[in-house]
């Protein structure tokens, strides 16, 4: 009976979460191109920004993004601030997917403690979501098409070890997009949310496995939590995300 | 630490940095390839006081020793609770706690060993606590005549696992609102110190998020903190101002509670757990003043 459970458990959750589906229909084309996208940074040719461009990095995606063409079922993140705030938007949107599935069916053997807060968890997501969506206005993507089928819901330890991984990723998302801001002041907004990821990384630790909740392998010798290009964290939520993303002038 | 991220967080504090260092533009372009690494700090000293006074850059390193006196402050608490009791008598902290706070306590002090560094790199003088008693060179940061953790009397906390954790929690909690409220003053340096810092401040959040389900699961504390901080509520109600502005519930301009949710809108009590806020420097130094000698 307790197997037979498990295995509806198993199949039943709507694996593949589908939240919006005009997601590849976005028409890209006013995004595209737009002729003083490159001339401004060419053009801007203060000291102050030699120096910071200095090491000759910056120049060279400029030429590129302006062959850019992106495929219609593609959804194009944006460039600059755009991109990174998109790219942290994506990420908030797996795992509020994430969580909201783990409301709906939750793992066999919730203690009354984890069932107060796995509310907690998904809501907590869902304000991170509609502020990066609220931050970002008309150039936030729409909703994705999530790929949940790595998880198995029914399942406490696999369950939490997805939540870690994810946690955990949002923590390095956060610190590492920091310093590819250049208005600053979105680094105090996602600071606050940082610190909430990691909260949820621990707690996630802690019920898994007691005195886990910053071990070695997130923080190092020097006491430092990790930090990731948003690249990176692109790469690493790749496998949850059926949507198609150009990502060609996201840093990292 | 390296040159670049010094320029950045000067240009913060005075975004004419470039301009008045633009005679000496080829040194800068040369920093970091050309320069003998051993007369870097000496170069970087001599070039910066023909373009500044002494004020620009200790502003730069207030943040940074601000942040020292945190991490020392936390330090000789965990370490004084660590070495309270032993297992003949009874542990303060008990074995199945004492592997996490080992933990955080080797935290604490790898922090300040990274910011006394740091600031040491900058030539500039890390901070030191009153009656400071440790050693610096041998990164010692262990200090008792700095503190009184009871704030003479006020709170039982070596003698009182419940009490010591009540002020563990506030503390931890105090100090990523402590980061956060600094963060301001890091933004000219967006490629250096400014993530390494964030880095610190999420640590501290796990810190946090561990010592609020110790009293939650292992005691069953009376306020049943969750790993969040839910609107204001602090641990005890004399330590309630450490938890002012927690409950806002306003990010950007944005109303939190008027994002939809899974049922409805988000619930007030989600909106303030899902962002921790900023504390100021003065509000952060008042709230530790009572337990520093």
């Amino acid at each position: 009976m307790f197997f037979l459970i498990l295995t509806v458990l198993k199949i039943l959750p709507p694996e593949r979460v589908q939240l919006q589906t005009e997601t590849s229909m976005k028409p890209q084309i006013e995004k595209e191109s737009r002729p003083d996208e490159g001339i401004s940074i060419m053009h801007d040719t203060s000291r102050r920004r030699f120096l910071q461009l200095a090491g000759g990095i910056a120049g060279a995606g400029i030429f590129v993004a302006s062959c850019r063409r992106t495929p219609p079922d593609t959804v194009y993140v944006g460039k600059g601030d755009i991109a990174v705030l998109n790219n942290l938007y994506i990420m908030e949107q797996v795992l509020a997917a994430f969580y909201s599935q783990a409301n709906i069916t939750p793992y066999y053997g919730l203690t009354a403690s984890e069932l107060e807060l796995i509310d907690d968890l998904r809501d907590h997501q869902l304000a991170h979501k509609g502020i990066l969506k609220a931050t970002l206005g008309t150039n936030a993507i729409t909703d994705i098409v999530t790929v949940l089928t790595p998880v198995t819901f029914a399942d406490r330890v696999d369950v939490l070890n997805h939540a870690i991984v994810f946690e955990d990723l949002a923590v390095a998302a956060y610190n590492g997009a920091a310093k590819y801001f250049t208005d600053t002041n979105y680094i105090l907004l996602t600071a606050k949310m940082a610190t909430v990821q990691a909260r949820h990384s621990a707690y996630a630790r802690e019920i898994l496995s007691h005195n886990t909740f910053s071990d070695s392998s997130v923080v190092d010798v020097n006491g430092l939590d990790r930090a990731l290009s948003p690249l990176a964290v692109f790469t690493a939520l790749k496998p949850y995300i059926e949507t198609k993303f150009d990502i060609s002038n996201l840093p990292g | 630490m390296n040159f670049r991220n010094i320029l950045q967080e000067i240009q913060q504090a005075d975004p004419e940095v470039f301009e008045k260092l633009s005679g000496r533009r080829h040194i800068l372009k040369n920093f970091g390839s050309k320069v003998a690494l051993a007369a870097l700090p000496l170069a970087i000293g001599s070039m910066f006081k023909k373009a500044y006074g002494k004020s620009t850059i200790s502003s730069v390193a207030d943040v940074l020793n601000f942040a020292l006196e945190l991490e020392y402050f936390e330090y000789n608490y965990y370490h004084t609770a660590m070495a309270t009791g032993s297992n003949t008598t009874t542990y303060l902290v008990p074995p199945a706690d004492r592997a996490g706070f080992q933990m955080v306590e080797d935290h604490e002090k790898a922090h300040v060993n990274f910011l006394r560094t740091a600031i040491d790199a900058m030539g500039l003088v890390p901070f030191t606590p009153n009656n400071y008693v440790g050693n610096p060179v041998t990164g010692n940061p262990f200090t008792p005549p700095s503190y009184d953790f009871t704030a003479r009397n006020t709170f039982r906390v070596f003698d009182n696992y419940a009490g010591f954790l009540e002020l563990a929690q506030t503390f931890e909690d105090t100090g990523v609102r402590a980061y956060q409220g600094q963060l301001p003053d890091l933004l000219g340096n967006t490629d250096g110190v400014l993530t390494q810092v964030l880095q610190i401040s999420t640590v501290e959040a796990r810190h946090a998020a561990y010592i609020r389900l110790v009293r939650r699961l292992g005691l069953g504390a009376i306020d049943n903190p969750k790993p969040w901080i839910t609107n204001n509520i602090p641990p005890i109600i004399s330590l309630q101002p450490n938890y002012l502005g927690e409950d806002n519930t306003v990010q950007k301009g944005v109303e939190v509670t008027s994002i939809a949710g899974y049922n409805g809108n988000i619930p007030k009590t989600a909106a303030t757990e899902a962002f921790d806020e900023p504390l100021d420097k003065a509000t952060v130094a008042s709230l530790i003043a009572p337990f520093k000698r």
